[in-house]
């Protein structure tokens, strides 16, 4: 039993960064109708950048400040030149052009700082905290009240700002928006902004826990997709559930494995992922339906 | 130089270079790397540029179909040639899985179904000891052909030999591929990507095809994963990752996904750049992913036609410096005709303009032609019994007719959508008769039609050709359409109107089976349809056009006509791969069927043009065409003369009352009530989801209800 | 000025909407001043010209109506002004100053609000949140938000019923009367409605156009398109009717209605229909 609580705990920190990548994939949807692939590259260019101006000599604090700017930085690229540039080409073309910012940015990557793990600073403070019989160290742990914190932060400012209220009416209905005098095109880099920042807030933490490497943060957060698909890529509360549900489900199933049955099957290699894809599917079976009927009445009353 | 000199030479060079002395071991590898890097484009090319469908996955695909071969091989002894068919096969079963979810979702979503499925593939699938042997891959035994000593013998692991393999696999894959784009099966494909309720109105089934599109895809990508390990002799994993997904979408992106040449040029490109330049210097190769994906992002942003769009631009180029040519010629020698009968200075703007005037003529003399509807007229011989299925067969019309006698005239001359309506009847005489004479054949043919069904005492006809009884529909809380019966007899034109937003489409779409209704029941032609879905219904003769044009717009004018065909003829798969001479038939069936239309319909002149750039007024002429290609019996018609100016709108009402006279049926909605009045015999008025009255157009326009709903006449002023 | 009383005295409020008596803003400005000018402009979509040429001015203080079939051009018209179009030929100007290069956003500031056909809310916004989105172009003056906030709740107090409701629960009424609160909000100059009646009962319809009279004889011009030509007809000063892209007729709505013949052939409609629903009028 404790053993079990202890696995919890031990995969709060993934509920927390799932919910910040959840998060920003959710705002950058929203905004722009394009599910961001390179969300993943906006989280490891920050990461990277953190590490390289701490290496430089930049006090710990100010580099994550700089990584946390640069993920933003790189969303304002995305954006402009994937997003906007090739809007008339249709969604289509738009994710593909998201995935070939992510290829080209691990490429980058791994050219600049080769493609084997690196130390990032530790951000974190050390030591641990004793709990339920074991030892959680606070640089794993601590990620989830700060990624509470900056889900609650994004949250107050969609829902209780001009700004906020600006993002979400346009998200809603873009010739709307105009029409009562917001730019759209300007909500939506916004948007770009804060999602790039949450991802490189969540790349930064996430990588100063264990390390950095071109391919593990920047493929690693496929199940902050499926977070965000259970949320629908509409409600936030949605995408925290969705990122608890991913978490607990990546950070449980090697528990699984001491019940006699069962263990066997979870024992095999990547079964943990294999449930969070599988569950993802299922989601979109369920939503695709509901999309579809939405499509069509759409159509029927129009 | 002769399209088979050309082929010739391509495959004489294709076969000789690596005997050729001089050429490095290394270069041969090169050559086999092009054939796979080939097949997997052509996978993709197939799926995204033909079916419509994207996929993040492919190399996943890839990757089961390796390493299922390699157990076949391993385990079970499959030999050489065998081991391409379970690489076929494994593909496509996988691919069709992914099928399976392509049919909930759409777009981006289905972009994240292919990227999860890439997810599970790399993290489970390829990690798992039944499927791959170790973590550094699977290694299978030296392949051969026949058996050491004898002949034929032909070692596997010999490049040279290897070489011819992969490359006959590959010619036959782009064979395949470009016979099956240019058929029936590769048609419906295009219509799924165009534009899906269109396809399903054609009588086309989109759930069928989209798993046909990935499971052919998937085929694909599995016979490139057999070549590749059968090259190699041993696969592993990270060869199939996501990244390596990626990697071939750029291959196939690159070479512009609609192109098959592009893909061959991309193929190589990037065989090219790995086996010779890449591999060749350790410093090189490191910025291998640099490059690769920095090719496809400019691509992307630049050039987005890939490489297949140079050839189309160098022809354009190459097309244009001839005409600068031949105006000069003419310029100098004024008199002669020469560069008129290359058709390469032929103005394009006047081809619609032509069209137009053409049809204008044609109007004007239907008009003055066809006698007002005789109603009462004993026509009850010959009837078409209701479950007979007799499509509407415009061939034998046309051959009664006889070839339209309209000489091509090639004067240059100005020409112009005038908007001087009295120029409506001289622009018909401009073209001194000629397209009027047609039309007196024409109409000659028509008059000796029947009218199908005869009347009844009331004012209706039968047989009742659909019958829609008692139809609710409600989305939510919310009450579309309220207990409406409508019935279309044979031979009838029926109009639906209503205001906006009065639930005429909502009914529509149940009558053609995009909803189903909360409560009641539709029929077609005697049978209880209610749950049937849209494709089905097509087959039994139903047709329609849309509100917002649903034409297929990267396709010719011709070739929107062709997908039409499709329930005309019945080549499958195996026909479209391989074209066999049954198959040859009933495409010059179908092409024959398409070109009647055209010159029924005075299009044949816009008929290699892309329907994107014409103008609207034709554009609806080509929706009316293509429902007389499927042969419809009974055809409804959502809002036609909306986007129509009022001449356009009167050229199309001629058009309604000439496809009546050939046995067509017709059901039109519509919010101009002048346009119903004038045409139809019935009409149902439709307001908030009721219907409010019904009857012929006299009665109708007499009925206070209506116009209370269309003029707001409970209004109070002030 | 004489016809402007004449036309006071007419539009005397007979609805039944709760609002305190107004003293007339429009009497009291000169009524020369143009708020819009539209000069040979020309639109296309593609190919396909929307808009030939067409001139158009709404003075200060008027209330105008832009007639037409369907397909004529008016929400194409409409579009141009509030810069979700862009013309490819001729000018567009508010108040003199050239706005046809301008986007939407930009052009709300300057004094245009348009409330699009189909009822544009923000449907997953709440009632309050849609007016205070309505208040974007002035959102620097925050002190002024809860004064304009109480003066449009006063102006519609179902909207006050439901402030909290999310405004795709409304009825199609409700939608629309948040609209033009909406549009209230930035506290424009000109005012253009794109079928304020659509899929509506004619009694609320009835009551959206009394709004709007109100709102007109508060100082807002108001530009209209709309498809009951009757109902437009009686609550205008002047109409233009559009056919095929082109102004084919500027009267005096007054003139205009007393012409069904005139309606018939360019609305596309069928004029004994008019004619009789002009008579059952009277």
């Amino acid at each position: 039993m404790t053993n079990i609580i202890l696995h919890i705990v031990l995969s709060l920190p993934l509920v927390g960064a799932y919910a910040l990548l959840g998060m920003g994939i959710t705002v950058i949807y929203q905004a722009s109708r394009v599910l961001n692939l390179a969300h993943g590259a906006m989280a490891m260019g920050a990461a990277y950048a953190c590490y390289q101006l701490a290496k430089w000599g930049m006090p710990v604090p100010l580099a994550v400040v700089a990584g946390i700017a640069t993920g933003a930085l790189l969303g304002v690229v995305v954006e402009l030149l994937f997003v906007r540039r090739l809007r008339s080409a249709g969604s289509t073309t738009q994710t593909v052009g998201t995935v070939a910012a992510l290829t080209f940015a691990i490429a980058i990557c791994a050219r600049v700082w080769g493609s084997l793990p690196v130390t990032p600073p530790r951000v974190l403070p050390s030591g641990a905290l004793r709990f339920a019989g074991g030892f959680v160290p606070w640089a794993q742990f601590g990620i989830f009240p700060i990624a509470i914190v900056g889900a609650g932060a994004v949250f107050m400012l969609f829902q209780f700002t001009d700004i906020g209220l600006a993002m979400r009416g346009a998200a809603q209905n873009r010739r709307g928006a105009s029409l009562r005098g917001v730019d759209p095109d300007r909500t939506a880099r916004l948007a770009w902004i804060i999602g790039g920042a949450l991802a490189g807030l969540a790349g930064i933490l996430l990588s100063g826990a264990t390390e950095l490497d071109p391919y593990s943060v920047s493929l690693g957060v496929l199940p902050a997709f499926v977070a965000a698909l259970i949320g629908g890529l509409e409600s936030m509360p949605g995408v925290c559930l969705g990122a608890v549900i991913v978490g607990l489900v990546q950070g449980m199933v090697p528990t699984l494995s001491a019940i006699p049955q069962v263990g066997g099957l979870v024992q095999q290699q990547g079964s943990s992922e294999l449930i969070v894809g599988l569950l993802a599917l299922v989601v979109m079976a369920f939503r695709g339906a509901r999309l579809v009927m939405s499509d069509v009445r759409a159509e029927a009353l129009g | 130089m002769s399209d088979v000199a050309r082929k010739t030479i391509v495959v004489t060079a294709l076969l000789a270079w690596p005997l050729l002395p001089g050429i490095p071991y290394d270069a041969v590898n090169t050559g086999i790397l092009a054939a796979e890097y080939l097949i997997v484009a052509l996978s993709l090319v197939l799926l995204i540029g033909i079916v419509g469908q994207i996929s993040l996955c492919q190399a996943a695909f890839v990757g089961i179909g390796a390493f299922l071969s390699a157990i076949a091989t391993k385990r079970l002894g499959v030999p050489f040639p065998f081991t391409l068919g379970v690489g076929i096969l494994s593909g496509a079963v996988a691919a069709g899985l992914i099928g399976v979810v392509a049919l909930r979702v759409r777009g981006l979503y289905l972009a994240v179904a292919t990227l999860i499925f890439a997810y599970i593939a790399d993290k489970y699938l390829f990690a798992q000891p039944w499927l791959v042997e170790n973590q550094s891959g699977t290694s299978i035994p030296l392949q051969a052909i026949g058996r050491p000593g004898t002949i034929p013998y032909f070692d596997l692991a010999d490049a040279h030999v290897f070489y011819y393999v992969a490359v006959a696999v590959a010619a036959i894959s782009l064979y395949g591929v470009a016979n099956l784009r240019d058929s029936r099966v590769g048609r419906a494909f295009a219509a799924v990507r165009g534009s899906e309720v269109a396809a399903a109105s054609l009588g086309i089934g989109v759930t069928r095809y989209k798993l046909l599109g990935f499971a052919c895809a998937g085929a694909l990508a599995g016979l490139g994963g057999s070549v590749t390990l059968i090259g190699a002799r041993t696969v592993a994993p990270t060869q199939f990752d996501f990244m390596g997904s990626l990697y071939f979408l750029a291959i196939a992106v690159v070479g512009g996904l609609r192109s098959l040449g592009g893909a061959i040029a991309s193929a190589l490109l990037f065989a090219v750049l790995v086996g010779e330049v890449f591999f060749r210097s350790p410093q090189l190769a490191d910025y291998l992913d640099v490059i690769s994906s920095g090719v496809l992002i400019v691509v992307l942003l630049f050039f987005r036609g890939g490489l297949g769009a140079v050839g189309e631009r160098s022809t354009v180029i190459v097309e244009r410096l001839r005409g600068a040519v031949m105006r000069a010629l003419r310029q100098i020698w004024p008199h002669r005709e020469l560069a008129l009968d290359g058709g390469v200075t032929q103005p394009r703007v006047g081809a619609p303009a032509r069209a137009l005037d053409a049809a204008r003529g044609w109007v004007a003399s239907v008009r003055n032609a066809v006698p007002g509807v005789r109603r009462g007229h004993p026509e009850s011989d010959g009837n078409p019994s209701l479950n007979e299925s007799r499509p509407i067969d415009v061939i034998s019309l046309m051959e009664r007719v006889g070839q339209p006698a309209k000489p091509r005239t090639m004067q240059l001359r100005v020409e112009h959508f005038d908007d001087d309506p009295d120029d409506e009847v001289s622009g018909g005489q401009d073209d001194n008769g000629a397209a009027g004479r047609s039309v007196e054949q024409l109409l000659t043919a028509v008059r000796n039609e029947v009218v199908p069904g005869h009347l009844l005492d009331g004012g209706r006809r039968e047989p009742v050709l659909l019958q829609a009884e008692h139809i609710t529909v409600r989305f939510g809380g919310l009450t579309a359409v309220s207990d409406v019966s409508l019935q279309v007899g044979a031979g009838e034109i029926v109009g639906l109107i209503g205001p906006n937003g009065a639930g005429k489409t909502t009914l529509f779409n149940s009558i053609l089976g995009l909803n189903v209704p909360t409560a009641g029941e539709v029929s077609l032609f005697g049978r209880s349809v209610t749950d049937w879905e849209v494709h089905r219904r097509a087959a039994l003769g139903v047709g329609r056009t849309f509100q917002i044009l649903q034409l297929f717009g990267d396709l010719t004018v011709s070739e929107n006509l062709l997908v039409a065909t499709h329930l005309q003829h019945k080549a499958g798969l195996w026909g479209a791969l391989a074209v066999p001479p049954g198959t040859k038939r009933s495409e010059q069936a179908a092409r024959a069927r398409v070109r009647a239309v055209l010159q029924l319909m005075e299009l044949e002149d816009l008929a290699d043009r892309k329907v994107g750039g014409l103008p609207f007024g034709v554009l609806r002429l080509v929706e009316v065409a293509r429902t007389l290609v499927t042969g419809a019996r009974l055809v409804c018609f959502d809002e036609p003369a909306s986007g129509l100016d009022s001449r356009e709108t009167e050229r199309l009402i001629e058009w309604f009352r000439v496809l009546r006279r050939i046995g067509i049926t017709l059901l039109v909605i519509e919010h101009d009530v002048d346009m119903v009045v004038r045409l139809c015999d019935w009409i149902y008025v439709l307001d908030q989801g009721r219907l409010i009255a019904d009857g012929p157009p006299e009665r109708i326009r007499r009925d206070p209800n209506v116009i209370a709903s269309y003029l707001g006449a409970p209004m109070e002023v002030a | 000025m004489s016809r402007m009383l004449d036309l006071v005295r007419r539009r005397t409020p007979t609805g039944s909407i709760a609002v305190a008596p107004d003293v007339d803003a429009r009497a009291s400005v000169q009524t020369d001043t143009r708020v819009l000018e539209m000069v040979l402009c020309h639109v296309r979509y593609g190919l396909v010209p929307a808009l030939r040429g067409v001139s158009l001015e709404v003075r200060h203080g008027e209330m105008v109506a832009l007639l037409g079939a369907n397909g004529a051009g008016k929400s194409t018209t409409l579009r141009a002004i509030s810069g979700l179009v862009h013309p490819h030929a001729g000018e567009i100007l508010v108040a003199g100053e050239r706005i046809d290069h301008l986007d939407a956003p930009q052009v709300v500031r300057r004094g245009v609000a348009h409330l699009p056909e189909g009822r544009d809310l923000f449907p997953n916004l709440s009632v309050k949140e849609n007016l205070r989105y309505g208040y974007w172009p002035r959102r620097k003056d925050r002190a002024g938000y809860p004064a304009m906030l109480e003066e449009i709740l006063d102006f519609f107090p179902r909207l006050r019923e439901r402030a909290s409701q999310r405004a795709g629960t409304l009825s199609g009424g409700e939608q629309q009367m948040l609209g033009v609160g909406m549009a209230l909000m930035s506290r424009p100059s000109l005012l253009i409605v794109d079928e304020l009646s659509l899929g509506l009962a004619p009694k609320v319809v009835a009551q959206l156009f009394e709004i709007l009279k109100i709102v007109n004889r508060r100082g807002t011009s108001i530009l209209i398109v709309e498809q009951f030509v009757p109902l437009a007809l009686a609550h205008t000063d002047r109409a233009y009717v559009l056919a095929k892209g082109e102004i084919v007729v500027t009267k005096p709505s007054a003139e205009l209605r007393d012409d069904p013949a005139l309606i018939a052939s360019y609305l596309g409609g069928d004029a004994a229909l008019v004619g009789e629903a002009g008579h059952s009028r009277r």
